[in-house]
């Protein structure tokens, strides 16, 4: 910072001390001296699944926002469901990331064996800045993991540095999500008060996605798809592999 | 509060050219009939989504406590929560810059983008930068400004200023909209939405994608971590802050929320108020630049923190509260006045009741002296706030605030006397009122009453009566 702007932020603060009433009373939270682990996902911890009910509440405020949802048996059906979908909707280029749950379900190998699509793994994209650029601008689909599922506004959350970076769930046209039931939390609440989420280790960039990408700036028309995904899908694994 | 003395800051202002009059552009805009049906539409839009949102909330009303009390220990240990948020946001790799004035805060900017080599910035939806009249300071600088919002992209195109805080180009039909478009991007006209937001889609892509530098306002700073909240819908946000490889942040000082869990309360109001939605699309919560092991993400964060006359606000005990603001839109869509005026009337950037509130604060009571009796004072904006600010209140005393100024005439002021002495003397009214009785037959015409100047414009000014009220209950005429 250089020195005049060292002075105004010294007597912006002065000011704001001086016009606040005085601090004694401050309640002061600890400081967070957990060092960030960027690329690990956040651990969960171990909980019951969430029943039946929540799940169906999940699809249907999903669907009412213009998202899709898929119930998936198992780990061993997942690249099928996923070869469908890009073959319905006639996607040739394909990027994936890394997590668990799609390494478990061997994706990746799967769907190589089909030999119609353009496989893209978005750890070995180049990091060079236009190549990645161009990498994902020209996919169709982008296939994440997720760190949980928000039941009651259906809303996923992504953690960006353990699953692939931000471009893979924002420039390809469809976006789809797998996750595991033991994923759900019924509630934001829910979410943040688990011991799986600490504050102290937040990564660069995390977004809680609700629904593909809308606008209502034309005369509050509804439109689904403006500069986000134009699809999302979220597949979610009823038991493990 | 300490002595009058300190609780008035130095006068900071950034210069405006001209004095809003309010009552001019109402009464331009209030003769444009299709200005007033798309104002119409869209306020009633919002509000009946908002409803229905709100009303799937049984602790709705518990939430906005909480909001309210989150905010008034952030605002009332201001210096704290920044210097907090600062050490966070720095140790992740934030780059905090200050700015007391608009100026400032725009070299700031501007300096940043030519130390990035920019030649062209894309930017989402932010008030703070409207505040800053940015894209033109950023044009005058050699550097393209692009809104990437679709409501702010319309109007840019348009060469006009926004007219709501959430829904920039409301004031627009989509016969209006797909006009411009055909002229502006050489498209076919259509009055369709889906294809008219397809056009802009691929538009903006090819700008994303050279842009150098992104710029975006911020909805919550969070001082426990150093995050800096983005909200947004159609995902320009998240592109502004992914692709290019400088992301700079503007924020008012008023933004910071103490802890993390916080978020749960507002992102709850937020997006029920502003557009009637449980969540919004997209919530971004950055921490610093792009890590080392990161794929992809900007290379530089900064965040400018600015006052701009905001300190105004916080100086005076009963405004201070507008500070708690998270610019939701809610009370401009509930304001019987912006519904027929629209944000344009109001002169400035932030219309409708708050706007009333901020912009004589932030710009000075002699410049916006009309601002405070945009308000027929009927509460709805107080009562519709997910932050319970006491709007109408406010918009009382910054009234007494106009008058105390010395901006009205000495002639009102005399009248106002008169009225007061007569209204606490029984006797003396009761004579006055008898004689205004005998006085009027001079000048109301027999059928139609009295008319006297302006007011009679809009509405009748009836006679009074030969025997008040009071009589006719004591007489028992009226039971």
């Amino acid at each position: 910072m250089n020195p005049s702007g060292d002075k105004v932020r010294a007597s912006m603060l002065s000011r704001l001390r001086r016009l606040s009433t005085p601090s004694s009373t401050l309640p002061r939270f600890p400081a967070t001296e957990k060092d960030s682990e960027p690329g690990v996902s956040m651990a969960l911890k171990v909980r019951d699944t969430v029943g039946d009910e929540t799940l169906n509440g999940l699809a249907n405020e999903l669907r009412r926002l213009g998202g899709e949802f898929r119930m998936v048996a198992s780990a061993s059906d997942l690249p099928g469901t996923i070869l469908q979908l890009a073959r319905e909707s006639h996607y040739k280029r394909i990027a994936v990331s890394s997590a668990s749950v799609l390494d478990e379900a061997n994706v990746v190998a799967r769907l190589h064996d089909f030999r119609d699509f353009k496989i893209i793994l978005s750890h070995r994209v180049p990091l060079l800045e236009d190549r990645r650029l161009d990498a994902f601008m020209n996919c169709q689909l982008g296939i994440t993991g997720c760190e949980a599922v928000i039941a009651d506004t259906a809303t996923i959350v992504l953690n960006h540095a353990a699953f692939g970076g931000r471009l893979i769930s924002l420039l390809p046209e469809c976006h789809v999500v797998v996750a595991r039931c033991s994923q759900v939390f019924s509630s934001l609440e829910d979410w943040m008060n688990s011991s799986g989420f600490s504050p102290g280790s937040l990564p660069a960039c995390m977004t809680l996605i609700t629904g593909p990408s809308r606008t209502a700036d034309i005369e509050k028309v509804l439109v689904t798809g403006v500069h986000g995904p134009l699809r999302l899908v979220l597949m979610m694994l009823r038991h493990p592999a | 509060m300490q002595d009058e003395q300190t609780t008035r800051p130095m006068a900071i202002r950034f210069v405006m050219t001209e004095p809003i009059d309010f009552k001019e552009s109402a009464r331009r805009n209030l003769a444009k009939p299709e200005l007033r049906e798309n104002l119409r539409r869209a306020t009633s839009h919002s509000l009946a989504s908002r409803l229905e949102a709100v009303s799937a909330v049984p602790d709705w009303e518990d939430l906005r406590l909480a909001a309210h009390a989150i905010k008034k220990e952030t605002i009332d240990h201001l210096a704290e929560y920044l210097e907090q948020f600062e050490i966070h946001a720095t140790k992740a790799g934030c780059k905090v810059h200050w700015a007391e004035t608009a100026p400032q805060a725009v070299e700031c900017v501007v300096e940043i983008c030519r130390q990035a080599g920019a030649s062209m910035a894309v930017k989402a939806k932010s008030m703070t930068s409207e505040e800053l009249e940015l894209n033109r300071a950023l044009e005058a600088s050699g550097i393209e400004s692009l809104e990437t919002d679709l409501g702010e992209y319309i109007i840019q195109l348009a060469g006009e200023a926004p007219s709501h805080i959430t829904a920039p180009a409301l004031h627009k039909s989509r016969a209006q909209i797909g006009r411009l478009f055909a002229e502006k991007l050489r498209v076919p006209y259509t009055d369709d939405p889906t294809r008219l937001t397809q056009f802009a889609r691929s538009a903006l892509r090819e700008k994303f994608r050279s842009a150098t530098v992104g710029i975006t306002g911020v909805n919550f700073a969070v001082a426990e971590t150093g995050s800096l909240v983005l909200i947004t819908n159609e995902g320009n946000g998240r592109m502004c802050t992914t692709l290019p490889k400088t992301h700079i942040a503007l924020m008012g000082f008023e933004k910071v929320i103490p802890r993390f869990d916080d978020l749960q309360v507002f992102l709850k109001l937020l997006a029920r108020s502003a557009t009637g939605q449980k969540a919004t699309s997209y919530v971004t919560i950055l921490t610093g630049p792009r890590r080392p092991q990161d794929m992809d993400g900007p290379e530089q964060l900064h965040l400018v923190i600015l006052d701009n006359g905001r300190s105004q606000l916080l100086a005076h005990p009963h405004t201070r509260e507008a500070l708690y603001c998270i610019r939701c839109g809610g009370c401009l869509n509930v304001c019987p006045v912006y519904q027929r005026v629209g944000g344009h009337s109001y002169g400035w950037v932030y219309p409708g009741p708050i706007g009333s509130v901020l912009t004589p604060e932030l710009r000075g009571i002699q410049r916006a002296r009309d601002l405070p009796f945009a308000s027929s004072l009927c509460g709805s904006c107080s009562h519709i706030c997910p932050v319970k600010i006491d709007i109408h209140h406010m918009l009382l005393w910054l009234r007494k605030v106009a008058v105390d100024s010395s901006a009205t005439s000495g002639w009102e002021r005399w009248i106002m006397k008169m009225f007061a002495a007569t209204m606490k003397r029984p006797r003396l009214y009761r004579l006055m009122r008898r004689f205004g009785w005998i006085l009027q037959r001079a000048f109301a015409s027999k059928a139609k009453g009295l008319r006297v100047p302006a007011w009679s414009l809009g509405r009748d000014f009836p006679p009074l009566a030969r025997k008040s009220f009071h009589q006719l209950w004591e007489e028992g005429e009226i039971r």
